[in-house]
């Protein structure tokens, strides 16, 4: 796959380049998710808990076969 | 088993019968906002007689029994919550354990002054604080403890960035 050229957005990372898990990324460093964490701490508590057990849930009926 | 504790529903009873409680382990951590999952609810009641007879009407209120390998249909009673440190139960609202102790036996005198009050719609909870749920985990030490720690101290870090 390419991408046009832009040369008035030269300084600006390619789709590629922002696509790439670049070396030191501050986002996954050493397989923790800062991007996660700071989603979830953007949520309420109510929210945290219902998102929680709501994949807890997903995952048992995934595990049991059932469709969700 | 098959179901995950519902863990709103649960902390909703609790809070109906007036028991005094603290939200502990994953769930703490969890509404302290790090990304994990879990399977159960923890909680600390307060050891007074008053709130030992509220959280029994609760439990059986939702049928728990112990979760007992050889299958045996065993209840709480008011002598097994004053002399067990951990009851580990199935109730209808999926798994509950109740915790006299934890860590390196950290009560909940020790813990009181350690919590945060979360407001869960319509009602508020209180729920130990990330910093110590992570010294829990690292006393307790076990391997399913040492798994979250780094995503819950990586969790603590980022919650105080944000919040100087």
């Amino acid at each position: 796959m390419s991408f046009p050229s832009d040369t008035a957005d030269k300084d600006r990372p390619s789709p590629q380049e922002e696509l790439a898990p670049a070396q030191g990324n501050p986002g996954v460093a050493e397989g923790e998710d800062d991007v996660l964490i700071h989603w979830m701490l953007s949520l309420t508590p109510l929210k945290r808990l219902e998102m929680a057990q709501g994949f807890m849930e997903g995952l048992i009926a995934l595990r049991n076969g059932r469709r969700v | 088993m098959d179901v995950a504790s519902k863990t709103l529903e649960t902390l909703q009873l609790l809070v109906r019968h007036g028991v005094d409680f603290i939200v502990v382990g994953a769930a703490a951590a969890i509404l302290e906002g790090a990304p994990i999952a879990t399977l159960d609810l923890d909680i600390m009641p307060r050891p007074s007689p008053e709130d030992r007879e509220r959280l029994l009407r609760a439990l059986q209120e939702i049928h728990a029994r112990y979760l007992d390998p050889a299958g045996r249909h065993i209840v709480p009673d008011a002598g097994k919550l004053d002399s067990l440190r951990l009851h580990r139960l199935v109730t209808d609202l999926g798994p509950l354990d109740v915790l006299s102790t934890i860590g390196n036996g950290m009560t909940y005198d020790d813990l009181s002054g350690e919590t945060i009050l979360h407001d869960l719609g319509e009602m508020t909870v209180r729920v130990l604080n990330l910093a110590m749920v992570i010294r829990s985990k690292e006393e307790a030490n076990r391997d399913k403890d040492r798994a979250v720690l780094p995503i819950l101290r990586r969790t603590l870090q980022l919650k105080e960035g944000s919040s100087t």
